[in-house]
């Protein structure tokens, strides 16, 4: 009688007990994928200045308008991406925080997130940021604010795995800014990851021919074979970035993966052992080595 | 493109979005692409380095729609995707058919102008880069 009254007393204690090894090694793994995002935005922007430094020397641009325009696409359209990531990176070291029972300063534009992304909609009309997504997005800021208030660690982390349909919108919109949602009808617009990287290559394509031509060869021989060179170099890298190239590729896998860990996280974290969720941690940490190793070309 | 000088006013919904404007970055950088024969035809440096100015004229307009997301306001010039598109559509079109180097840069550089207008989203100087570009045919 005892035996058939303690133990599912035991077993609802132990289910509502979170797995802080879990809950720690997922918030590790969340910050490991953002920043092989962040990496990646990085890259992408030096490519961009570099190709446009070699565009003005080539053609003899009197400006430095083609910088200028790399800056005002890394603010414009990396800024939801980038206010995403550093959303997911917060949300990543509260995890980690509150599996090791210390404190966590979340960054202090976290309160006005949501708000960012609004006037990110509002003044770019039918932008970046749909109401979803903002919602999405003020919604897990506060989840954050309030789990880090809490007291108790139960609590915060049932109230962080409480944010999951939250979060599953914010991963799916980054992932949208390197590849097209799945299903997406042909003419649909291209990803901008994809739109970003097409530009670039046509800059890189068009210096070609110039660097390539006889005047040029004639003019400055030494300095002309130095410049194709270095733009070789680039192509490559650039070529590593095209639709369904290796970098995009593993950057959208570790994404994915990093969704398929979240998915797992929300109906496992408060249980004291499971397997499912370790595996999917495991798959986590594997794909964004791959993705980390895509982008530094290993 | 409209033949006339004027546009209708905008009403809500009918501002023109970056993502409708995907034919247009495909178009502007097949334009930078297919200067590329005029450079290898180029008789000398400077007529190189033109060309090349315009290419990246073309690249950079690209990569405003790309990243701008052109905004309209409701209450501005009436344009939408449709305009956009066919003004790169046609200066494309003309582009291909012309023969002198010169004509081809000069066209472009009437195409950025409208472009520009555009990101600006006033609708007196899109009609007024719109009419350039026409002339420019």
């Amino acid at each position: 009688m005892w035996l058939r009254v303690v133990v599912p007393m035991v077993a609802v204690v132990v289910s509502g007990c979170a797995n802080y090894r879990a809950v720690s090694e997922f918030g590790g793994e969340t910050t490991t994928m953002t920043t092989v995002v962040k990496t990646e935005f990085d890259q992408v922007e030096t490519l961009c200045v570099r190709q446009a430094e070699l565009a003005i020397v080539v053609s003899n641009i009197a400006n430095d308008g083609p910088i200028e325009q790399c800056a005002r696409t890394r603010r414009a359209q990396g800024q939801f991406a980038s206010l995403t990531v550093e959303v997911l990176d917060d949300y990543a070291q509260a995890l980690v925080a509150i599996a090791d029972n210390r404190p966590f300063d979340f960054s202090p534009d976290l309160k006005a997130v949501g708000g960012k992304a609004r006037a990110l909609k509002d003044g770019a009309g039918n932008a970046l940021v749909s109401g979803k997504e903002a919602d999405a997005l003020s919604s897990v800021a506060a989840v954050l604010v309030n789990a880090l208030a809490s007291q108790k660690r139960e609590e915060a982390v049932r109230q962080l795995v409480a944010a999951t349909p939250d979060l599953t919108i914010i991963g799916t919109s980054l992932r949208a800014y390197f590849v097209q949602p799945p299903g997406a009808p042909p003419n649909a617009p291209k990803a901008p990851y994809t739109n970003l990287v097409s530009v670039i290559s046509s800059s890189a394509s068009s210096t070609q021919p110039i660097l390539e031509s006889t005047p040029m060869r004639r003019a400055e021989p030494i300095r002309t074979a130095e410049l194709l060179r270095e733009l070789r170099t680039r192509q490559k890298l650039l070529a590593r970035r095209a639709p369904d190239a290796p970098v995009p590729a593993q950057v959208v896998a570790a994404i994915d993966a990093w969704l398929a860990a979240l998915d797992k996280f929300s109906t496992d974290a408060m249980k004291p052992d499971s397997r499912d969720l370790i595996e999917r941690i495991k798959t986590l940490r594997a794909t964004t080595r791959l993705a980390r190793d895509a982008i530094a070309d290993k | 493109m409209s033949t006339t000088d004027t546009l209708d006013v905008a009403t809500g919904g009918e501002t023109i979005t970056g993502a409708s404007l995907q034919a247009s970055i495909d178009r502007m950088l097949a334009m930078s692409s297919s200067l590329n024969a005029d450079i290898a035809a180029a008789p000398d440096f400077e007529s190189v380095q033109a060309i090349g100015r315009a290419q990246a004229d073309l690249n950079a307009q690209a990569m405003e729609i790309v990243t701008a997301q052109i905004m309209l306001m409701a209450g501005e010039a009436r344009i939408t995707a449709d305009h956009v598109n066919a003004a790169t559509q046609a200066a494309q079109d003309a582009i291909a058919k012309m023969a002198d180097w010169r004509k081809k840069v000069a066209t472009v550089g009437k195409l950025v102008d409208f472009f520009v207008a555009v990101g600006t989203g006033n609708g007196g100087k899109i009609v007024q880069a719109a009419i350039d570009l026409k002339k420019a045919f």
